[in-house]
């Protein structure tokens, strides 16, 4: 714990972790009060547009003209997957879903959803075309719910494609998000804090003591495991205030009183939907964090992590956008099994919150969220092992050596 | 203290086609080993190499019969290093950093023992001041004070005594005579003088290759300028031809 300490002492009193961190509070301020009413506007103006102030009569048009988007993307589905809901026993009845179209979605998406499970209990071979129907049915549903609520949707928003380009296709990518900033901020301050030694030519006195390796390195990560968290915790508490005290929000409702959550699988309240959004927060960062390790093994400085690090964050990112620009379905779904595979999209919590996203593993649906944090760990604790064993210049191999002389004893024994 | 064999084996070390350790060996016991070489002759490369920095690309070294990479940090534990260009934490007090590396050493030091270490080279009036304040002597003693924590069996100095004052190089080398009764301590400096003061064994090397051992009697053969007429024999012109 000690060292741990010291090693926090050494991050905060770098100059590149108070240009980092500066940069990252300065952002956290620029998302909080000067986006914030932005968003504010634009979703209270759909509210108001919806809800206030107009007349009954444009309430209703408003109504019809969502509607009418809604039952053209359900109308090109419904041409794209005749056959497969017809093979799944769903018939669509475009006109009478045009006048109940919500409703009617959010029917079809539980029943899609019942037969899925059905499907899977029994081991039909169709059950992942339920999955995916009822993936689709739900998360349009989704779309449609959106519009109805400023609460929830406002919290989103925030920390969610704050800044847009409007008119490009990926704008999403293009968007500065608070993840992203987040991310950046750990991959400096951890590329720094791993090469910070050669930076005060103490490198070689550190790496040739008892504890200067493996120890020493475990000792890095969990000061920088104790920062991040430390970010996260101060975000998170701001949020929560944020949310009863600017938004009003009833954090203690149910998540599903909020008509974007509505079908969300997960019965929890809104409290507890922001805690679990920032723990995929802090899985997400110290995912970055141990990448930038692995990249800073033996890098003289802290450069090559900082690059790479962010650039396998902007590849993730990549991906995805990719992902949202196919048009062909087959494709589609392969690419969201990709993109399941990469830890930067826990950043995007509200895809695993208001989705309905589930993906084929070994032949089996299993929710992205859980794929993703089990492969996350899984990457966490094999990184930190290979940085254990690699830091300081020189491989750590006591390991190997006393394993050579177990195998000998063993051999010795036994003869 | 219990004192084993420091012994180098063939040991080679390459940074491309440059051969800083072209098949060096000795046996290094109990007492002061003062090595002496030009610049790029690969006395900083092996000292590297016995800290466990780098690794060689050949051969092997060895202390008490067993290799040190293989001992890993059981060897760093009985290992004090100072290396030539050292430097610290600037946010950091005298007192955090002899804490801080004793920490490192597996040690835990409190306020007083720190204190005392500071002391040892003369820092007992620093002991609460930043080392980013410190001067270029004052950073080489702090050096020196990590260096000692722990009593290590095996103790590598590379040049230091850049730097101090000739006060504290008189310091300096009390403490290193009265080290090397107990211990392997490896000495490299450009200053002869130096060697030629504490020094029981003196290496030459060059181009990585050990070329010449004298064995230290102080009362004889160490008189004024002996070592630097054998430097100038080793190294200077005309060295090679011989």
């Amino acid at each position: 714990m000690r060292t741990i300490c010291y090693e926090i002492k050494k991050l905060t009193a770098g100059k590149p972790f108070i240009f980092a961190t500066l940069l990252l509070l300065a952002y956290f301020v620029f998302m909080m009060f000067c986006d914030l009413d932005s968003n504010m506007n634009t979703i209270q103006s759909v509210d108001k547009e919806l809800s206030a102030g107009l007349t009954e009569e444009r309430i209703e048009e408003c109504k019809a003209e969502y509607a009418d988007m809604a039952a053209t993307k359900i109308g090109i589905m419904t041409e794209e997957e005749a056959a497969r809901f017809s093979t799944l026993g769903i018939i669509i009845d475009q006109d009478s879903y045009r006048s109940n179209y919500k409703e009617h979605m959010s029917s079809l998406a539980a029943e899609l959803h019942e037969k899925a499970k059905g499907a899977a209990a029994s081991g039909n071979a169709y059950e992942m075309n339920y999955y995916k129907a009822a993936q689709d049915t739900y998360n349009t549903v989704r779309d449609i719910s959106m519009i109805n609520s400023a609460g929830a949707a406002c919290l989103f928003a925030r920390f969610h494609g704050v800044i847009a380009i409007d008119g490009v296709n990926f704008n999403e990518m293009i968007s500065l998000r608070w993840g992203y900033v987040l991310i950046i901020w750990a991959v400096l301050i951890s590329a720094w804090l791993l090469c910070c030694e050669r930076e005060y030519k103490t490198e070689y006195i550190v790496f040739s003591s008892y504890h200067g390796k493996s120890r020493e390195f475990l000792c890095k990560l969990s000061a920088l495991a104790l920062m991040v968290f430390m970010v996260i915790f101060v975000t998170t508490v701001t949020e929560i205030i944020y949310a009863v005290v600017v938004y009003k929000v009833d954090i203690f409702a149910s998540i599903q009183s909020y008509s974007e959550f509505e079908l969300c699988p997960l019965g929890i309240n809104i409290l507890a939907m922001i805690l679990l959004m920032q723990l995929m927060m802090y899985v997400a960062v110290m995912f970055a964090v141990l990448l930038t390790a692995l990249f800073s093994i033996k890098a003289a400085t802290p450069v090559r992590g900082i690059i790479l690090g962010i650039i396998f964050t902007v590849a993730a990112h990549t991906l995805i956008a990719i992902y949202w620009n196919i048009s062909s379905h087959e494709q589609a779904e392969q690419f969201n099994i990709i993109r399941m595979l990469f830890p930067p999209e826990l950043i995007h919590q509200r895809d695993y919150l208001m989705s309905f996203d589930v993906a084929p593993l070994f032949g089996v649906p299993v929710p992205r969220f859980a794929v993703t944090i089990a492969l996350t760990l899984l990457f966490i604790i094999a990184a930190a092992a290979v940085c254990a064993v690699f830091y300081g210049r020189s491989a750590e191999i006591r390991w190997k050596a006393k394993l050579l002389s177990l195998i000998k004893s063993r051999k010795a024994t036994e003869v | 203290m219990e004192s084993k064999t420091l012994v180098f084996d063939k040991v080679t070390k390459s940074y491309g086609s440059l051969n800083a350790l072209d098949g060096f060996s000795a046996e290094l016991d109990c007492g002061i080993y003062g090595l002496l070489g030009p610049n790029g002759s690969g006395k900083s490369t092996l000292m590297k190499c016995i800290a466990g920095v780098i690794r060689p690309n050949s051969g092997k070294i060895t202390y008490g019969g067993e290799d040190i990479y293989s001992l890993g940090a059981d060897f760093r534990k009985v290992l004090g290093f100072m290396p030539q260009d050292i430097g610290f934490y600037p946010s950091f007090t005298g007192i955090d950093i002899i804490k801080y590396f004793a920490l490192l050493k597996g040690l835990k030091y409190d306020d007083d023992t720190a204190r005392k270490a500071l002391e040892s080279v003369n820092l007992g009036a620093d002991t609460e001041k930043k080392v980013g304040g410190y001067s270029g002597g004052m950073k080489r003693r702090l050096g020196i004070a990590v260096t000692l924590i722990g009593q290590p069996e095996v103790v590598i100095f590379d040049e230091p005594t850049a730097g101090l004052d000739p006060e504290e190089r008189i310091r300096f080398k009390e403490l290193i005579i009265d080290m090397g009764k107990t211990r392997t301590v490896i000495l490299a400096t450009h200053i002869i003088s130096d060697i030629e003061a504490v020094a029981d064994y003196t290496l030459f090397i060059k181009n990585g290759r050990l070329i010449k051992t004298v064995t230290n009697d102080k009362s004889t053969i160490f008189r004024t300028d002996a070592l630097e007429e054998m430097y100038m024999e080793c190294f200077g012109q005309g060295s090679d031809k011989t």
